[in-house]
């Protein structure tokens, strides 16, 4: 089910009320019900449990070698290696589609070992089946993050499951949903139209045209995914549960490392703790660490030379800011100054990322930099209005968590003003919503 | 004027004054299941794909022809028929049928979606009888399945999805009732949908069935003819005797006309084996077998447009349908 469909918002009014009608136990098994129906026949259900059995039977004998102290690094590396494995072979060797949210349950499930292997709290007994499912299978956020650690969240579920009802997290929940579907609906599926035009046939049109359809597409692929990643969290708050945020108005940063605290937050802290530390950090070969860090993110988004292209172009801009820091070059310049020339660099490497092929992408990058036989400008005016209308809210106005989570003077209020303005984006959101499209993020 | 500005600010704080969490949000819950439950009551007065009403609202139903693919499986579900006629446009334009009948023809069926169609009705409908009309191009693998078709189809997350759609969206209904309200002085065109599925097609001039040869004649040169697409032949008889359900499988007629473009097409050489393995596959499972492909040969060129036995010269009339329907023993 998608977040921006009919049925979705069927289930959701059945599915809350009756959730806070029941006690602890019961909202226990209904959530996992709720799971269950929420992804219905689309969900590849067998290679979800295979993995989850066998991470939850790992987590069994981790707990016993943490005991004896014996092989336990040996064993959770093993236990890692064949998460990864299981999800390569579906990513790139498996010749049916990939598995629904298959990458994200796994990060999730690696979280999920490491906190039974080496956490310090609960040392005990950290290991229970029942926090376990809960954690995995919590539907809101399990199609395409945001990715959260067990650690962290095994707590803040238990006690979702005992609350009583906040409406303020229900009000709230609301509010921060209604803006992901008009994000989602009217502004990320009305770009997606200038963006499949350039990249389904580029030799059609100018560099203007490029430039404007890939200025499109840096802009689709940030509603899109952070739409998905508020309407989760705002599902998440009418459960009770506040998911961590994915996005930090990461277009605002002025630098590439900025832009990666910014973009995909939960994402990047993963990579940063399950692959970056792990090989070494900045304590040896920093960048090295980073462009093999970066070039696996790619590789993660799709196994064509394009992903690895974008992810290894990342890992050297990255490595690159971090030389010009420890430098203080540039540092003097206006943030407005800044802001401009990371969005360029960012916007040239989507590129890579959303071409079909590496040729393409080099088509389109040709084109980019002036090389197009064909002139002029052919989306219109009114997809420019609508572009420079995203840009100014992208580059002005406050994001979710500066409106809902801080003292912002546009900060949230439970207003009536405020209530009219979602309720407002809603109808229009819904009113807009013809064809059904899924979210960039469901392919990785 | 300082009324007016006190009555500003007095409005601007009432909306901007914090109200408690639980009637703002008992308030956004109110107005949003309000908002979806006017958009089901509009849906089902307005019905705009006919699924619900036994009479439409606007003759017209400008969206079905569209949408069959959506709206032709939810219909088969609120009708509840005896008896199932599935196929293309050669079906919903030829069989004017009545009561415990359902003509499920759909625009430009293929084999494989007929087979998750056959699913659907056995699925879904008490149907005892199906009535499977086939056309060549129908195992066309370049375009084995069209736009608007779901591979789910048949299945029951589906269908809710489906219903969920057709009960909530909102556009449609809204259009169709505009539509109504601005061309409610027109005369109602003579085409239009019956309850039963069939389509009412008014007659054609002589350009229009030349032009529509041409249209036929330039698709089938783009067919590419795959005769293992036959397999889902199979797997509709084998649905159909896993429900006891009979089914019978015919050819539908041809017009001298386009089996002379046939012939002289790519996929020639592949036409007569096709009715022979479509034939063997039938008696082999024991199925009722009609090749009718034959029996319209005398038909002259339509000179004059359409006749009393052909709509244009793919679309055969509603009395070849009648006839076909009596030869098959259907009732």
């Amino acid at each position: 089910m998608l977040f921006n469909s009919y049925p979705f918002f069927c289930f959701l009014f059945l599915a809350l009320p009756i959730y806070y009608l029941l006690n602890p136990k019961g909202r226990y098994i209904y959530l996992l019900l709720c799971s269950g129906i929420f992804f219905g026949d689309s969900f590849d259900f067998f290679i979800f449990l295979l993995s989850v059995s066998c991470n939850a039977v790992g987590a069994f004998y981790l707990i016993k070698l943490r005991k004896t102290g014996l092989f336990l690094k040996i064993f959770f590396g093993s236990l890692v290696f064949i998460n990864i494995l299981y999800l390569a072979y579906f990513k790139y060797f498996y010749t049916g589609l990939i598995p629904l949210a298959i990458s994200f349950y796994t990060f999730e499930q690696i979280t999920y070992l490491s906190y039974i292997a080496f956490s310090k709290e609960n040392e005990s007994n950290p290991f229970s089946i029942k926090d376990y499912l809960l954690f995995i299978a919590f539907f809101p956020r399990l199609l395409a993050g945001p990715i959260y650690y067990y650690g962290e969240y095994k707590d803040k579920l238990q006690q979702s499951l005992s609350q009583a009802i906040s409406w303020d997290n229900i009000g709230r929940g609301m509010s921060i949903f209604c803006l992901g579907l008009f994000k989602k609906v009217v502004c990320a599926d009305r770009l997606s139209l200038i963006v499949d035009s350039l990249y389904s046939s580029p030799e059609k049109f100018s560099t203007v045209d490029t430039w404007f359809a890939t200025l499109a597409y840096s802009l689709q692929i940030y509603f899109d995914f952070s739409a998905y990643s508020e309407m989760a969290l705002g599902i998440g708050m009418m459960f009770g549960v506040i998911l961590p945020l994915n996005f930090n108005s990461p277009y605002k940063a002025t630098s590439i490392i900025d832009f990666w605290s910014r973009w995909h937050m939960t994402l990047s802290r993963f990579i940063k703790d399950y692959v970056y530390i792990p090989l070494g950090g900045n304590r040896t070969n920093q960048t090295g660490n980073i462009i093999f860090t970066m070039s696996l993110a790619g590789l993660w988004h799709g196994s064509g030379l394009n992903f690895l292209a974008w992810g290894s172009l990342h890992g050297i801009l990255i490595a690159s800011n971090h030389f010009l820091r420890r430098y203080n070059l540039f540092s003097n310049l206006p943030d407005f100054l800044k802001i401009l020339f990371v969005f360029i660099i960012i916007n040239t490497t989507w590129i890579f990322f959303r071409a079909s092929s590496f040729n393409d992408s080099f088509q389109i990058l040709h084109q980019y930099i002036g090389f197009s036989s064909v002139s002029g400008f052919h989306f219109g005016k009114k997809n420019i209005f609508m572009v420079m209308i995203l840009m100014g809210i992208i580059f002005t106005m406050p994001n979710i968590n500066e409106l809902f989570f801080t003292d912002h003077f546009l900060k949230f209020k439970q207003s009536k003003l405020w209530g009219i303005f979602c309720l407002g984006l809603f109808i229009y959101a819904y009113q807009q919503m013809d064809q059904v499209a899924a979210f960039i993020y469901f392919n990785f | 004027m300082h009324i007016n500005r006190w009555t500003k600010w007095q409005l601007l704080s009432i909306l901007t004054s914090e109200t408690s969490p639980k009637i703002f949000a008992l308030f956004f819950v109110g107005v949003i299941f309000s908002f979806l439950m006017v958009n089901v009551c509009f849906n089902l007065y307005v019905d705009p794909y006919f699924i619900f009403r036994t009479s439409p609202f606007d003759e017209r139903l400008p969206d079905i022809n569209l949408q069959q693919r959506f709206a032709k499986p939810l219909q088969v579900i609120t009708r509840q028929p005896r008896i199932v006629l599935i196929g293309s446009s050669r079906v919903y334009r030829g069989f004017d049928v009545k009561d415990d009948f359902y003509n499920m023809g759909i625009s430009s069926m293929t084999l494989v979606e007929a087979s998750s169609y056959v699913k659907h009705v056995l699925n879904f409908t008490p149907a005892r009888k199906i009535v499977l009309g086939l056309d060549f191009w129908m195992i066309d693998e370049v375009e084995a399945t069209k736009e608007g078709w779901d591979k789910k189809t048949g299945t029951i997350s589906y269908t809710l999805k489906s219903f969920s759609r057709a009960l909530l969206r909102g556009n449609e209904a809204f259009r169709v009732f505009k539509g109504f309200i601005h061309n409610n002085h027109h005369p109602l065109t003579e085409e239009k949908w019956s309850y039963t599925g069939f389509f009412h097609t008014s007659k054609r001039s002589k350009n229009e069935v030349e032009e529509m040869l041409l249209s036929y004649v330039k698709a089938f040169q783009k067919t590419q003819i795959q005769l293992e697409m036959l397999s889902y032949l199979e797997d509709i008889i084998r649905q159909c005797k896993a429900k006891e359900v009979e089914l019978y499988v015919y050819i539908s007629p041809l017009h001298p006309n386009i089996k002379e473009e046939y012939k002289k097409s790519k996929n020639a050489p592949y036409f007569d084996p096709w009715k022979d393995k479509v034939a063997s596959i039938c008696k082999k499972a024991n199925i009722s077998f009609y090749d009718l492909s034959n029996i319209l040969d005398n038909s002259a060129p339509l000179e004059n447009g359409s006749t009393d036995i052909w709509l244009d010269y793919s679309h055969f009339s509603p009395k070849i349908g009648k006839e076909i329907l009596q030869r098959l023993g259907v009732k």
